[in-house]
């Protein structure tokens, strides 16, 4: 089977215009806001790194699981995850930042001796370049693996080897993710701590994740590009995946909030306290209405997965959830240092850098086009994807 | 029929909507080791109806009602242990100021969380169309209302008056009491019966095709006549299958939230307190994985014996016990994972209680039961890793079996430890289950293998009507060589 080449199409244009706007919209906003409130800068880009590093990190763990569980449903559309897995190679050079500024990001993270040995400055630089160092790992191998089978019809070997190593890969994904999430987040509330706080970053990642890959999904389809291996089939299972994860985020986040309410310890419910007063509530409730109770209803019927026009609100909304939700996290973070009450423009430059950085992750998800294949053109479940019936 | 055109069929695949304009044909066929046929030694779809309702027509040898006798037996023992309890009080067990409940209330959720594979393979595995369930389904099922029914025993006998049981109830009465609606526990009597039923109607509706297969094949009277009256008049018309499968589609729905609903809740009997080792915010995700884990290690315990002795080896292929071993690597990583989480945050925390619990769960009194629960859980299914592990038949007897005893200790290191070191250390104890605790437990071992032999005996170990739906000729497919009619 020939390869499919999306570099120049119409396709292309369109997600290299949507960057290039993403981009434009977002620096003038982030910028026009932090010039605004100065105090908004640093939890802006933080929002910023946050959302686009969990999506495109994300994005290779999707892959991986498709090798891991055998899937022949997604073997058409598997290059879109992949495609933008590759902006987690940078993960880095979004974090340089954090990492050298790291006293003004979290404040007083240090000064807890009990958490010293974890905590202490130079073990949190070397953690957070081992995560970034393993998604670049995870990038090379497990996509690596992939587009390397494109080159080699009928011989499964890199396949196979994905096959092999997912697992592990898979592994090392949830416990980098996990940590990220207690370092980079958790860590701004140095004396707050929840155990199932990983796993609610993964949550959101999970849920934006597949919605991303849906808007490119619906995107590429209606450019017509990859006619003949896709089909409304593919963006059933999208949908029903997409239907299960928002409501997999409300569990995971009512588990969380639930448990400290009922059990009422002050050294754990000052995290909720500070995030539902001083109009930071209002955050609080656009999430749970966003981000649970609109997609439910939307995705809830088995036609409306078919429905092109739903199925992208549900994933757009979906997307702006995820923002408000890592905003509700991350911003009243900074209540000390500048932002007591609820600000529109710390949003709006967190929502600026946000744009910005998906804008990026599209730029290089479009420039990815190039180089490979729009289609895993030798992949072994290629036929049964193309047969697919949801 | 060559492992290719199952592929195909598994698939299901007649699309006349998408025409592929320059690929018609995946001219390299996937690799064997993948996609495994479900069914093996190339059986017609009569053959399998002799098999499976060959079973029930069949009569049982002496071996079996040993079997059962021995069973019912070790069940006769639990009574006697239950009889026991009720008549002298609650007194006769080990519990004590200190550690008010440990026996009772770590065979409630462990027998819980056996029922939790049953629906997962249901429910959760028909929702993600995997094909291989249909094989497991049934028999899953049916473990499942078994256990939800051992583990009703526990929480009603310990309220020491089994027969205000319906107390736990609210409703209308004039001394105006009502239960405590603020309480876990009164959730727990709402989810687990609202599981119950639902499990048992999900298992009954997917029954009624078979039913009526068995109600023809039967031959004695009574047995027809019971399996007419059960299979409600089944026709297998077009009409009849159509509503079948809309009914079956949403109670996979509807059980899917409530399977998880019910270990939340369970969870949530410890994680809505106070106690360190007890209230942390990853408890009801941790116990959803753990039950499904422990579950499964049971169906695979049943299983391994019972394709064994009824014959079924070519319907509960190897690939069926290689997904479930992949799927109890997988959960057991989520519960070590969660393992891990609470011992990391409890140091994190900087929380002295918090630390101080989670080192004397590992090092204190309680020290084996910890290391049980951990080599079992965790160490143990990590040979599962090994393919050749995952295919080993005695191997994945003895690490089900570890399993199930690791899934035991978990429940009790979590109640036990977190209760036996007070926050008053004059109150400090230490929990010693009795004889009679013992035999009850035993005896919900008994009542469970039991009511799993007589259903293996009585009614369709195998969901007939699904497994000749994923047969090869059974759908409509367009083979690219020859046709394949049975």
């Amino acid at each position: 089977m020939k390869p499919v080449n999306l570099g120049g199409t119409q396709f292309q244009q369109n997600v290299n215009k949507t960057s290039i706007i993403c981009i434009g919209v977002g620096i003038v906003l982030a910028i026009a806001g932090m010039a605004m409130n100065q105090a908004s800068i640093l939890p802006a880009y933080l929002v910023g790194a946050m959302y686009v590093i969990g999506i495109s990190v994300t994005a290779l763990f999707f892959s991986a699981l498709q090798f891991l569980v055998r899937a022949g449903w997604s073997a058409s559309i598997r290059r879109i995850p992949e495609m933008l897995g590759w902006f987690a190679q940078f993960a880095l050079i979004i974090l340089l930042p954090i990492l050298i500024f790291r006293n003004s990001f979290y404040h007083g993270i240090e000064n807890i001796p009990s958490k010293a040995p974890y905590t202490n400055t130079p073990f949190f630089i070397a953690r957070v370049i081992g995560y970034c160092l393993f998604w670049f790992w995870m990038h090379r191998y497990i996509i690596g693996n992939s587009i390397k089978q494109d080159s080699m019809p009928g011989d499964y070997a890199p396949t196979l080897k994905n096959y092999k190593r997912s697992a592990p890969f898979v592994l090392g994904y949830a416990l980098t993710i996990t940590f990220a999430a207690f370092d980079l987040m958790m860590a701004l509330e140095p004396h707050w701590f929840s155990t199932i706080f990983g796993l609610y970053y993964f949550a959101g990642n999970f849920v934006s994740t597949i919605s991303v890959i849906t808007l490119l999904f619906i995107s590429v389809y209606n450019s017509g590009e990859l006619k003949g291996f896709i089909s409304k089939e593919h963006m059933h299972d999208l949908g029903k995946l997409m239907f299960a994860f928002t409501i997999f985020w409300t569990y995971i986040h009512f588990s969380q909030y639930f448990l400290i309410w009922y059990s009422n310890l002050p050294e754990e419910t000052f995290y909720y306290i500070d995030r539902t007063k001083n109009g930071w509530e209002i955050l609080g409730w656009a999430s749970l209405f966003i981000h649970f109770i609109v997609p439910f209803i939307l995705l809830l019927r088995q036609d409306v997965k078919r429905n092109f026009t739903i199925v992208k609100a549900a994933a757009i909304i979906i997307l702006i959830a995820h923002f408000i939700d890592l905003s509700w996290i991350i911003i009243p973070g900074y209540r000390e240092h500048g932002i007591e009450h609820f600000d529109i423009i710390a949003l709006m430059s967190a929502g600026g850098m946000v744009l910005f950085f998906m804008g990026l992750l599209l730029f290089f998800t479009a420039k990815r086009m190039n180089s490979i294949s729009g289609i895993a053109h030798n992949d072994p479940f290629l036929q049964e994807s193309i047969d697919l019936i949801s | 029929m060559s492992v290719e055109n199952v592929t195909q069929t598994g698939q299901g695949s007649s699309q006349e909507h998408l025409t592929s304009a320059s690929y018609q044909n995946n001219p390299y066929p996937v690799p064997d080791s993948q996609r495994e046929p479900l069914v093996l030694g190339n059986p017609s779809i009569h053959d399998v109806t002799e098999k499976i309702a060959g079973i029930i027509e069949g009569k049982a040898n002496a071996k079996y009602w040993v079997a059962v006798l021995i069973c019912a037996s070790i069940a006769g023992i639990g009574f006697a242990a239950i009889g026991e309890t009720v008549t002298t009080g609650i007194g006769v067990w080990g519990s004590n100021n200190t550690i008010g409940w440990a026996w009772d209330i770590t065979n409630f959720v462990f027998w819980i969380g056996i029922g939790h594979a049953g629906t997962l393979i249901s429910a959760i595995l028909y929702l993600f169309r995997q094909k291989w369930r249909t094989a497991i389904n049934r028999s899953a099922e049916a473990m499942t209302i078994f256990a939800v029914l051992c583990a009703g025993i526990f929480p009603v006998i310990h309220t020491g008056r089994p027969w205000f049981a319906y107390w736990l109830t609210p409703y209308p009465n004039q001394m105006q009491l009502w239960v405590n609606f603020r309480s876990p526990l009164v959730w727990d009597v709402f989810a687990v019966t609202t599981y119950l039923t639902v499990s048992a109607l999900f298992w009954f509706i997917g029954l009624v095709p078979d039913l009526a297969t068995i109600r023809n094949y039967v031959k004695g009277k009574t047995a027809k006549s019971l399996y007419t009256f059960f299979s409600f008049g089944w026709t297998g018309s077009m009409r009849a299958w159509h509503h079948y499968e809309i009914a079956y589609l949403i109670l996979a729905g509807l059980s899917t939230p409530l399977v998880i609903s019910v270990h939340t809740i369970v969870s949530m009997d410890f994680a809505t307190s106070v106690l360190p080792g007890w209230h942390t915010t990853i408890f009801p995700p941790y116990f959803v994985a753990g039950a499904i884990f422990s579950g499964f290690a049971m169906v695979m315990t049943l299983l391994v014996i019972a394709r064994e002795i009824l014959g079924l080896k070519d319907y509960i292929t190897l690939k069926h016990l290689e997904n479930m071993n992949k799927i109890i690597l997988a959960t057991g990583m989520m519960v070590g994972y969660a393992y891990s989480m609470e011992f990391f945050i409890a140091w994190y925390s900087g929380n002295e209680y918090e630390r101080t619990v989670f080192i004397n769960r590992a090092f204190g009194e309680y020290w084996w039961a910890y290391w049980s629960m951990l080599s079992c859980n965790v160490l143990s299914p990590q040979i599962y890793w090994f393919k050749k592990a995952r295919r080993n038949i005695p191997l994945m007897f003895v690490i089900s079996i570890f399993v199930n005893i690791g899934m035991w200790f978990e429940r009790f290191t979590i109640i036990s430890t977190s209760l036996h070191h007070d926050f008053l250390p004059s109150s400090w104890s230490y929990y010693t289950p009795t004889m009679v605790e013992v035999g009850i437990f035993v005896g919900t071992i008994g009542l469970f293998l039991t009511l799993f032999l007589l259903f293996s005996k009585y009614l369709p170990v195998i969901a007939i009507s699904e497994i000749k739906g994923i047969m090869p000729g059974s759908q409509p497919v367009h083979h690219h060589d020859e046709e394949h009619h049975h």
